[in-house]
């Protein structure tokens, strides 16, 4: 058979399986699919957008009464949730729609990758330093008012419990600073070579076109 | 608005169905695949009803989103999303009859192993090679896939001649 042949059964092709589809199902499927892909990444936003705003609420409130950490704790809160919200945003108008062509969906792609890479590789700039900044700011303030306003010999134990706290954050950055470079190893880096191949591969014979 | 892009999502469906699921046979594998892409390829379609103005061809407009769609499609999300979707296509295996000729068992045999064969290239090339046997010239293909037509036949080159190594006995020399 020449390949000819085979170009002209090709759209022809016997079926070995018989494929049916409910019309009546399949729009309605494809809208929800739609929905529920829209509603999720809005939940995901609004989540961690409302989770900051509620904890800065609270920073807030309780600063009213315990002084200027609280409110830069609150600050900070209010940076971090920005931040991501306005990268998301940004991002999501960077990106190339599915029906463009197939370089520049995968240019598209890959820039993706590799800002989330970088984003995830530079958490501790973005998310814990602002937090971090706060929280030294709470537990230095804290331990000033106990030995400037109590009892000197409280300043030991004082000592000891922020110590207690402060290494308990750190154990905690230290995890969530872990877990993204493991999210990069594990899952971005795989992603980014594999994008990276496929541009190489559409690229190769442009280069010797020029 | 809405019963407008109603109606042009499942025109494109009713006119198109053939040749995507003749690409999602060629990039997922499994029945379990096919109906995961399957879904992508139609929930792409459907969003990108909207952006459609008519400046490029319906038929370059769909395999750009059908082939993109496959080509980013990530296998190992598919158990994620199966949460959220209910399967759309009832594959049913139509076994070969005794009265069935011999030639249109060799057409099977042919198809499958061709599909099969398709698979083992290079992705750029099954692309390529999918569009040619669908009847594409390379003017549309370099619309879909943004290189040069030069580009396009040293692909289609390579690739017809990895085929008919594949194929060794069912297809010519190239």
């Amino acid at each position: 058979m020449k390949f000819d042949d085979l170009q002209k059964g090709w759209k022809n092709q016997p079926a070995d399986m018989r494929i049916t589809i409910d019309p009546a199902l399949l729009l309605s499927i494809v809208k929800r699919n739609k929905r529920d892909l829209e509603s999720a990444v809005f939940r995901r936003d609004f989540r961690e957008a409302a989770i900051a705003v509620i904890l800065a609420t609270i920073f807030f409130c309780f600063g009213l009464h315990g002084g200027w950490p609280l409110f830069l704790l609150g600050v900070m809160c209010l940076f971090v949730a920005g931040y991501l919200v306005c990268d998301r945003m940004r991002q999501r108008r960077k990106r190339r729609d599915i029906h463009d062509t197939l370089r520049g969906t995968v240019e598209s792609s890959l820039h993706q990758v590799t800002h989330q890479i970088w984003l995830l590789r530079n958490v501790f700039w973005w998310y814990l330093l602002p937090f971090s900044i706060g929280l030294v700011a709470l537990i230095g303030s804290a331990y000033w008012d106990t030995i400037k306003n109590y009892d000197p010999g409280y300043a030991p134990i004082t000592l000891l419990f922020l110590g207690i706290y402060a290494a308990s954050v750190v154990l905690l950055y230290w995890g969530i600073y872990h877990l993204n470079q493991w999210a990069v190893r594990k899952e971005l880096l795989p992603r980014k070579r594999e994008l990276e191949n496929l541009l190489k591969s559409l690229a190769e014979h442009n280069e010797l076109d020029d | 608005m809405d019963d407008e892009f109603e109606q042009i999502f499942k025109r494109w469906f009713d006119e198109h169905k053939r040749l995507l699921f003749r690409i999602v046979r060629i990039y997922a594998s499994s029945l379990d695949e096919q109906d995961d892409l399957f879904q992508e390829i139609l929930l792409h379609l459907w969003k990108s009803v909207p952006n459609f103005k008519g400046l490029a061809k319906e038929t370059t407009w769909i395999y750009r989103v059908a082939l993109n769609t496959a080509l980013l499609w990530r296998r190992s999300r598919r158990r994620r999303r199966k949460r959220f979707r209910k399967s759309i296509i009832n594959f049913e295996d139509i076994p070969a009859s005794p009265a069935d000729s011999s030639s249109a068992q060799e057409n099977h045999k042919l198809f499958d192993q061709l599909y099969k064969a398709i698979r083992q290239l290079p992705v750029i090339d099954s692309c390529v090679v999918l569009m040619h046997l669908e009847g594409l010239g390379y003017e549309d293909m370099t619309k879909v896939l943004g290189i040069s037509k030069n580009h396009v036949g040293v692909r289609l080159n390579r690739a017809k001649k990895a085929l008919a190594r594949d194929l060794k006995g069912l297809l010519d020399e190239i």
